[in-house]
């Protein structure tokens, strides 16, 4: 056995990792594995968004000739009345279900770690959710909560709890869309979060113990200081997809009622697909994309200052 | 001399290909596409009648594909803009001009002229629908009134003898046939007024009133007028006080109601009736009750169009299927989906369903929506739609937001 921990081996390691022959063939190595996902990236993600760019500054409608315009689409933007809306809803749909994920895949992670009896049941009914097709439990949701033949409503109306005019109540379709969303994601965080809990050294766990810590105490000093990683993680992936929720709102409220449903991602869709302009829903494409990485960057200072490093 | 003969026997081989391939490509027929949305009960008939165009000659090949209409829309200028749109599609009248504007369809003029098409014997209706700028681009594939279907063992149970025949019974109608007071699953509407994903329902309201979205010339919003504004202040109060239909309803869920004998009435056209049928409902078909200054109806125009990429010889054997469509037989044969036949010579009693016989009758009074306006589609979705659905969610009243959405409609118009 070669130990890899002795000083002289790690230099000699180093050392030659910066040897010039063997450092141009591991990177010519590298590169040559990392080709096929560039390649595919770059056809099917980079030159799209290059090419929406572009066309961001054009009135491009599909068909005929398009123009450039420069930045006109981009300073309709500010004065659009419907496009404010749709930020606002989007704003308010990932700061309620940005949060509520992850504090219920927490919660649930929590539990299903511990040695509970069919833990592996519950596990896999938790995390179904992510892996069915979102437009086909988006359609099994809009008859459970069909005002008229749902039977989520009809159960609580029995117990005194009148959710009105359901999906189509201006007030109760943007928490009805939610509620999908959130039911949808939990599943996904947990499995992220069970790894980290499972990624916690034990001694740690051990010694607290002994030393007398309440679980509380544990929770609030290892746990969850140890989870930040993974917290971040979740946290990046979650509020990426509140800002992409379409999915369950297209099915269920198809943006309505008027407008009150209507995310920045039906919006374009509503302006491209529906409308053909295709010059101006790339620009709201592109701002979309600007304000996750805002809120990306936003978040990846912001737990770096608090990332334990192993 | 083996290979000689080797080489001999290959020539013999690849000539007799050549002669083959020769051979197929004379008697080839011209092979045309052909989109549509008749994805429900009435998908069998169509099907029938493009088979039998298929089988009646050997010049022209139709391929038909039937899909979704939302996913027809979706796809249909994409596929033109890709040069791999169909060669004829089926279109709703009102949605022609949007395409007609952007050059993708071909004008029909000459298949106007030809001898062999009926232009002169086609409901006027069918035929307007087609027009854009003067000229034709559309050739009626199905042209229907919307009816008003009526639950009869619900208005007997009421004590009303038979369907209402002006806006004062038919509000008195809804009212006395609604009954809320039981759990959500169990309420009971009156008249079942779908506002979006449905024909245009609030468009009759209006027209019963004498007013209109757009003037007559398609050049300026009239959806502010007074008119407009007491007419959706009579229905609206209706649903809103009276809960005589559920707000916000989509075309299915408003189906859903009739057919489960929850809603008592409902405005739609023939290509509803197999599925009330199916649901056991006993229905009646009557006229869409008199508003005070009007009698009005939808009228419902699927177009034939075709494509302006198309080659000579695909738009000469789009012509001849066009034609063959709209024969005395195969209207015949696409009366059993119900709707009445795009000819005015076929007597409504030789159609071979008891719904296409009724829904002749209401012809007469049927408007076109947003007729000829190139913006109907965003005019409909993101202004009308969206301000029926605020005044009936009391986020607003008539008399305040129609005037507001006759301006933005107004700035859709100049474009």
């Amino acid at each position: 056995m070669v130990d890899l921990a002795h000083p002289a081996h790690a230099v000699r390691t180093r050392r030659s990792f910066w040897s010039r022959s063997s450092g141009l063939n591991r990177t010519r190595t590298a590169y040559a594995f990392l080709v096929p996902s560039l390649l595919i990236l770059g056809v099917f993600v980079i030159w799209p968004m290059i090419d929406a760019m572009v066309t961001s500054f054009t009135d491009s409608s599909i068909i005929g000739a398009s123009h450039w315009v420069g930045i006109a689409n981009y300073s309709k933007l500010v004065g659009d009345a419907a496009f404010l809306n749709a930020l606002r809803n989007t704003a308010y749909y990932a700061v309620v279900t940005t949060p509520v994920s992850i504090v219920l895949a927490l919660g649930a992670a929590l539990l299903l770690n511990q040695h509970i009896p069919a833990r592996g049941f519950f596990r896999a009914v938790i995390f179904l959710p992510f892996v069915v097709s979102l437009s086909i439990i988006s359609i099994a949701w809009t008859f459970l909560l069909d005002p008229d033949i749902g039977l989520v409503t009809n159960w609580l109306s029995m117990i005194g709890l009148h959710t009105g005019n359901g999906v189509r109540d201006p007030f109760w379709a943007m928490p009805a869309v939610m509620l999908v969303g959130i039911w949808r994601n939990v599943g996904f965080f947990m499995v992220m979060y069970l790894a980290g809990l499972q990624s916690i050294p034990r001694e740690l766990i051990d010694a607290s113990q002994i030393d007398g810590a309440t679980s509380l105490q544990r929770f609030r000093h290892i746990t969850w200081p140890l989870l930040a990683n993974t917290t971040m993680f979740v946290c990046i992936v979650a509020a990426i997809f509140a800002f992409q929720a379409f999915d369950q709102i297209y099915v269920m409220t198809n943006g309505g009622p008027f407008f009150a449903t209507e995310t920045l991602v039906m919006q374009i869709y509503r302006i491209g697909f529906m409308q053909f302009q295709m010059g101006y829903a790339s620009a709201i494409s592109w701002v979309l994309v600007l304000i996750v990485l805002a809120l990306s960057l936003l978040q990846m200072w912001y737990f770096n200052r608090r990332l334990v490093r192993g | 001399m083996r290979a000689a003969q080797h080489l001999r026997r290959s020539a013999w081989i690849a000539a007799g290909f050549f002669a083959m391939s020769a051979g197929t490509a004379l008697a080839d027929p011209v092979t045309i596409t052909f989109w549509n949305g008749f994805t429900s009960s009435d998908r069998p008939v169509v099907e029938s009648i493009v088979d039998s165009f298929n089988k009646s000659q050997s010049d022209v090949k139709v391929e038909m594909t039937i899909m979704p209409w939302d996913v027809f829309y979706q796809k249909l200028l994409p596929a033109y803009a890709a040069k791999q749109g169909p060669t004829v599609a089926a279109m709703d009248g009102a949605q022609l001009p949007g395409y007609a504007s952007k050059g993708v369809l071909a004008p029909l003029d000459d298949l106007y002229a030809s001898k062999d098409f009926p232009a002169d014997k086609l409901v006027s209706a069918g035929v307007n629908a087609g027009l854009y700028d003067g000229k034709h681009f559309g050739a009626p594939m199905g042209v229907t009134p919307t009816m008003l279907y009526w639950n009869k063992a619900l208005f007997k149970a009421a004590g009303i003898a038979d369907a209402p025949k002006t806006w004062d019974e038919w509000a008195a109608d809804a009212v006395k046939l609604t009954d809320v007071s039981g759990a959500d699953n169990a309420k009971k509407y009156g008249f079942a007024i779908p506002d979006h994903a449905a024909i245009p329902q609030w468009a009759i309201l209006l027209w019963g009133n004498g007013a209109d979205v757009v003037s007559a010339d398609g050049k300026k919003s009239t959806f502010g007028d007074p008119a407009a504004i007491e007419a959706v202040d009579y229905w609206a109060k209706l649903v809103v006080d009276k809960h005589i239909s559920p707000v916000g309803l989509g075309g299915v869920e408003g189906d859903n109601l009739f057919g489960s004998g929850r809603a008592a009435m409902i405005v739609n056209g023939p290509w509803a009736s197999a599925g009330y049928t199916q649901a056991g409902v006993d229905f009646g078909i009557a006229n869409v009750p008199a508003g005070p200054k009007a009698q009005a109806n939808n009228a419902v125009a699927i177009e034939m169009v075709v494509s302006a990429g198309a080659t000579d010889a695909q738009k000469a054997a789009a012509n001849k299927f066009i034609t063959f469509w709209n024969s005395v037989d195969s209207q015949k044969t696409f009366s059993k989906t119900g709707y009445p036949a795009t000819r005015t010579d076929v007597p409504a009693d030789q159609l071979s369903n008891p719904t296409a016989q009724a829904f002749a009758a209401g012809a007469t009074s049927a408007h076109f929506f947003l007729a000829g306006v190139v913006n109907y589609a965003q005019i409909n979705d993101t202004i009308f739609t969206p301000t029926i659905q605020r005044i009936t969610n009391g986020q607003g009243t008539a008399k305040d937001l129609l005037p507001q959405a006759s301006q933005q409609i107004d700035a859709l118009l100049q474009q």
